[in-house]
């Protein structure tokens, strides 16, 4: 336990480190800011002292802030993106707590824009490497079948590319799909997609905020190598009972939210489930007619407040993929969460939060019919008990600290039999870990110009019995076998990941920002397929894996023109990885026990420059975003232990988006993506072995997919959100908001019907007996259309 | 697996389209390819050595001739296998007849070039029986339809590590599945699988063979039935794990065999 002595000791120095200079007399503003329609709390809000210039606290993700200032009189300013600005004046002769309520801005009643940010707070704030999403921008852009999917939004970012498409997977600088920890509600999701990736499980309506950091993490995240995905689900209605839903092409969904009890409770139900099987069910054929095909996705989430200081979330998610075909067989997969948290205010400048996390993703398969029946599940469980502070020592320095355990357990595959079959399959076994972690960082003002965060986490990665633990030599083959008892230590792991960014602001409108961080992954995503399926299976750190490691550093220029109108930054990146996975040739991925056998461990290194421009208000919003990068691995036992291109290696990436409000009730949409094809093995020659023509391969990733290019439009009709009301005495014309507010959304996918290359498969011509390449491409022009509507 | 995560993509490429498309390949070396097939029965045994060939010449693949093929055995017997007149690069021994629980070595001698390997039996091997259910309509098939769903039983050596393929022909054509499978999840118990991928059709003639390998075969086959790839849902393709040495590409296997016949009413 030297490592937490170490943090107590960081932790201390930073503190005394602080007292040592604060001799006058201070005193601590704290409180919330809310929105005063809906009771929500507002993330990233910014209040200003107007006689302090350049002091000043932004809200957390709890609403909840802090400000420490010497004895004295102020006018306090408080504005958030889309609310109403105000102020107040305060005489801080003691400590004094302020809740304030935001009116949501005039005629933006329809539009809650989440992130809330001063106007040039992409360049003011420390965070480099770090996308978020407004809801708003999700709701506008075109997606396929018009199923609003945050996910797919994030691609058109830069730095994040597609996994496919269609495909709601995503890879981040270079990482693979699996090195990015995705959170809802912080708790993690282990296979955030339906439908074999073509949609995610987040369902947009029940989402509040969305966050991704594409490196330089904050010190409370780790456990994945390439980025941080934070989903936060919204809370519920404080004041009234509200509903929203929408009726779509291939799903609808409904949502309700009301309070418990009136500004101290309020909850939320929202539900989502596609429909494509209904349409099975007129069929004639009785087969047809039993077949099943559809995804659902419940979020729920209930918060009360004990008291002035504490509050309680319970917050869950439940979604599942069924596919079934007649009585003979059926698979099905999803996630479940739950989150328990408990918010507690300490004093006016300590705010702390524990939370208990369970996560589980599992999938199943099952063969025959009546007695007949065979049975194939695996799954991924964890706990995770947490506990979080964020300590606002004073105006240049707020330290976040905390630590938390996780329990982890593998189920790689369970096999069960109906009693019609006599004999006996064996299940692979059962795999159990810990993992935990402690950090401390700090947020360190200097000055006007400079801000640095700096901090520390430190990881265990215990892999503990019960079982049997296989020894592999270099060719795979087991050399020795073990047995381990409960709880019993089989290998530990400790990683210690420095965390460092920073920003130095050359004036008003430009800054430069540099950061590094260093990342462990414990767990490891087993999957040897191109596209994300249902049955890739989680591994755990062990005596044979040992943890994948990252070190990224960046450096960014942000510049904002035409008085915060236009956003220009660009990012270099630069990530050096070990240990990363990949498999012996034709590796046997599931029900294999002894699977760690298969793997081979290389290093892997991407680099790039992503520049971005973005125009957040007017009429016309939207971007232009383009990624040059090289991501490469290297693997003694693959391509002669050279250097070869990663799967997601992709030269060119360019996304431009743009949204256009004609008028209040028209606003259209559109997206052109372009895309260097992905890295694939081709073929280089081909011969006759056991009385067929198989194909012989000289390089791994040789060659090149097609370049990818595509334009979606969508289109927004909103309703009347007045209603024109004459003053009888005044004859006046009054605009009353409506409670009933409505959209029709039409998009088109792929709008000048490119055959962009899902696959290319070498095919012997059944008549000529020639090799052929053949092109399989999946959606030309798709037209959806939904309706949307709340109250 | 791969098949059934397949037949879920078919609902959704429904607004797919394929077509043959010019892609440019570099061309590798060509390379020598052995495969050595040698079985428990009499007359069966062959080595069989060729040329490889670039990706879109559809001229054949060239024989190799006039090569000294020599089996031994760990007992010191030894068989040359003699080029077949009518087939050029085909080598036969009518006599040899494989043993259980025995290592094999084949050597190869053209030119210069040496190419040697080896392959050990187990015990033999034999199928409990074949049965079948019977299914009315199916994916993709009309509601009428009837199909014998076929399943073959045999009883795994729970003493050794046994590794096998099974292969249906149906009516005289041999299916192009690989059925294989290794007794770590089962061993020493029975073990029954269908022949999934098969159609079967009242009147149609099923006979079904057991190979009983060893691990270099059962990768090899392994690997090489993922060796098309290119479809989203399989691994990256790579050429299958070889056994032979000497910079020759191939397999050289020994087979415990047994084989079985069905009809359907």
């Amino acid at each position: 336990m030297n490592l937490l002595k170490y943090f107590l000791f960081v932790a201390v120095f930073f503190s005394t480190a602080n007292f040592s200079f604060s001799q006058e007399e201070k005193f601590t503003l704290s409180g919330s800011l809310k929105d005063a329609a809906s009771g929500e709390d507002l993330i990233g809000a910014r209040l200003v002292v107007v006689e302090l210039p350049g002091t000043g606290a932004i809200t957390n993700e709890y609403g909840f802030y802090s400000l420490t200032l010497p004895k004295g009189t102020y006018t306090i300013q408080y504005k958030s993106l889309g609310y109403e600005q105000g102020e107040f004046v305060v005489e801080l002769t003691q400590d004094v707590q302020k809740n304030i309520e935001l009116q949501p801005e005039g005629r933006q009643l329809t539009k809650v824009d989440v992130t809330a940010e001063k106007a040039n707070d992409n360049v003011t704030s420390v965070e480099m490497g770090v996308d978020k999403l407004s809801m708003s921008d999700i709701e506008n852009i075109p997606v396929l079948f018009g199923e609003r999917d945050p996910l797919k939004t994030l691609q058109l970012l830069p730095g994040v590319k597609s996994a496919g498409e269609g495909n709601a997977g995503f890879y981040v600088r270079g990482g693979g799909a699996d090195q990015n920890l995705v959170l809802l509600d912080g708790a993690p999701v282990y296979n955030a997609s339906h439908l074999l990736g073509f949609f995610s499980v987040f369902n947009s309506d029940a989402l509040r905020d969305i966050k991704l950091y594409k490196g330089g993490a904050p010190a409370e995240f780790g456990g994945r190598l390439s980025s941080v995905l934070d989903i936060r689900m919204k809370e519920g209605n404080m004041k009234r009972f509200a509903m929203s839903g929408g009726i779509g092409l291939i799903s609808s969904k409904l949502t309700i939210e009301a309070p418990i009890v009136k500004d101290k409770g309020s909850f939320i139900i929202s539900g989502r489930r596609t429909y494509a099987d209904l349409f099975l069910a007129l069929s004639k054929d009785p087969n047809a007619k039993n077949s099943t095909l559809y995804f659902y996705d419940l979020n729920a989430k209930a918060n009360y407040k004990l008291g002035e200081k504490d509050r309680l979330f319970i917050s869950g998610y439940f979604g599942r993929d069924n596919f079934g075909f007649a009585d003979q067989f059926g698979f099905d997969w999803g996630n479940a969460t739950g989150t328990m948290r408990w918010n507690h205010i300490y004093n006016d400048k300590l705010f702390g939060n524990m939370s208990f996390v369970f996560s589980n993703y599992n999938y199943k398969i099952k063969f025959g019919s009546n007695d007949e029946t065979f049975e194939i599940g695996s799954q991924i469980q964890d706990f995770n008990l947490s506990k979080t502070f964020d300590w606002y020592i004073n105006e240049n320095h707020t330290l976040s600290f905390g630590g938390n355990v996780i329990h982890h357990t593998f189920k790689p595959g369970e096999i069960d039999t109906g009693p019609g079959i006599d004999f006996v399959l064996n299940d692979v076994e059962n795999g159990y870990s810990v993992e935990s972690a402690v950090y401390v960082s700090n947020k360190h003002k200097i000055g006007k110009r400079i801000t640095l965060v700096y901090g520390v986490r430190g990881s265990n990665f215990t892999q503990i019995g019960p079982g049997t633990i296989y020894t592999f030599d270099i060719d795979g083959n087991i050399t020795n076998t073990a047995t381990y008892d409960d709880w019993e230590k089989v290998k530990t792991y400790w990683g210690l990941s420095p965390r460092f960014s920073s920003n130095f602001r050359l004036d008003e409108n430009s800054s430069i920002k540099a950061s590094y961080a260093r990342s462990f992954q414990y767990l490891h995503l087993i999957s040897n397929s191109t596209a994300s399926s249902p049955t890739d299976i989680w591994l755990p750190s062990s005596l044979n894996i040992k943890p994948q490691i990252a070190d990224q550093v960046s450096i960014g220029y942000f510049r904002n023109f035409f008085n915060n109108q236009l956003e220009f930054s660009t990012e270099l990146y630069y990530k050096d990885m070990r240990n990363v996975i990949d498999y012996r040739d034709g590796a046997e991925v599931t029900l294999n026990p002894t699977i760690e056998g298969e793997l081979l461990f290389g290093v892997g290194r991407a680099y790039g420059a992503e520049i971005l421009f973005r125009k957040k208000r007017g009429k016309l919003t939207g971007w232009v975003s383009y990624t040059l990068s090289r991501t490469e691995k290297k693997f003694t036992e693959i391509n002669n232990n050279n250097w070869f291109p990663a799967r997601q290696d992709r030269t060119h990436d360019v996304s431009i988006v743009g949204m256009y409000n004609i008028n209040e009730q028209f606003t259209v949409s559109a997206t052109w993506v372009y895309y260097t094809g992905n890295a694939v093995t081709f073929p280089s020659g081909k011969y006759e072995i056991d009385g067929q023509v198989v194909n012989y391969y000289s390089e791994r990733n040789g060659y090149r997919m097609p370049d990818y290019h595509r334009l979606d439009l969508g289109m927004t009709f909103y309703h009347k959100k007045y209603r024109e009301v004459t003053d009888p005495e005044t004859g006046k014309v009054k605009q009353v908001p409506k409670k009933w507010l409505s959209s029709w959304n039409l998009s088109v996918y792929n709008l000048y019907a490119r055959e962009n290359a899902y696959s290319i498969t070498w095919e012997e011509n059944e008549q000529t007996g020639e090799t052929e390449a053949v092109q399989l491409a999946l959606f030309k022009i798709i037209p959806s259309i939904s309706y949307n509507f709340k109250f | 697996m791969k098949n059934l995560i397949y037949i879920a993509t078919i609902v959704i490429l429904s607004a797919s389209c394929q077509k043959v498309i010019d892609v440019p390949v570099n061309d590798a070396e060509i390379q020598t390819v052995v495969e050595g097939t040698l079985f428990d029965e009499p007359n069966k045994s062959s080595v069989k050595i060729s040329k490889s060939g670039t990706v879109y010449d559809d001229t054949g693949f060239p024989a190799v001739t006039g090569a000294v093929v020599v089996v031994s055995d760990d007992q010191g017997n030894s068989w040359t296998f003699v080029e077949d007149v009518a087939v050029p690069g085909m080598y036969r021994d009518s006599s040899f007849v494989a043993q259980p629980n025995t290592t094999y070595y084949l050597n190869i001698t053209n030119g210069d070039d040496v190419y040697t390997s080896e392959s050990a039996t187990q015990s033999d091997i034999a199928f409990d029986s074949l049965d079948y259910e019977i299914t009315v309509g199916g994916f993709g098939q009309q509601s009428a339809d009837t199909n014998f769903f076929t399943f073959f039983n045999f009883t795994d050596n729970g003493a050794e590590t046994n590794y096998y393929r099974a292969i249906p022909v149906i009516n005289g054509k041999r299916s192009n599945t690989y059925y294989l499978s290794d007794d770590e999840l089962y061993n020493g118990g029975t073990y029954r699988q269908p022949f999934f991928a098969e159609e079967m059709k009242s009147g149609d003639t099923l006979q079904a063979y057991l190979y009983s390998m060893d691990k270099a075969n059962y990768t090899f086959f392994y690997t090489l039935s993922n060796n098309q790839g290119g479809s989203p849902f399989s691994p990256t393709p790579g050429n299958p794990v070889s056994n032979i040495e000497g910079g020759a590409i191939g397999y050289f296997g020994v087979y415990m065999t047994d084989n079985d016949t069905l009809i359907f009413p």
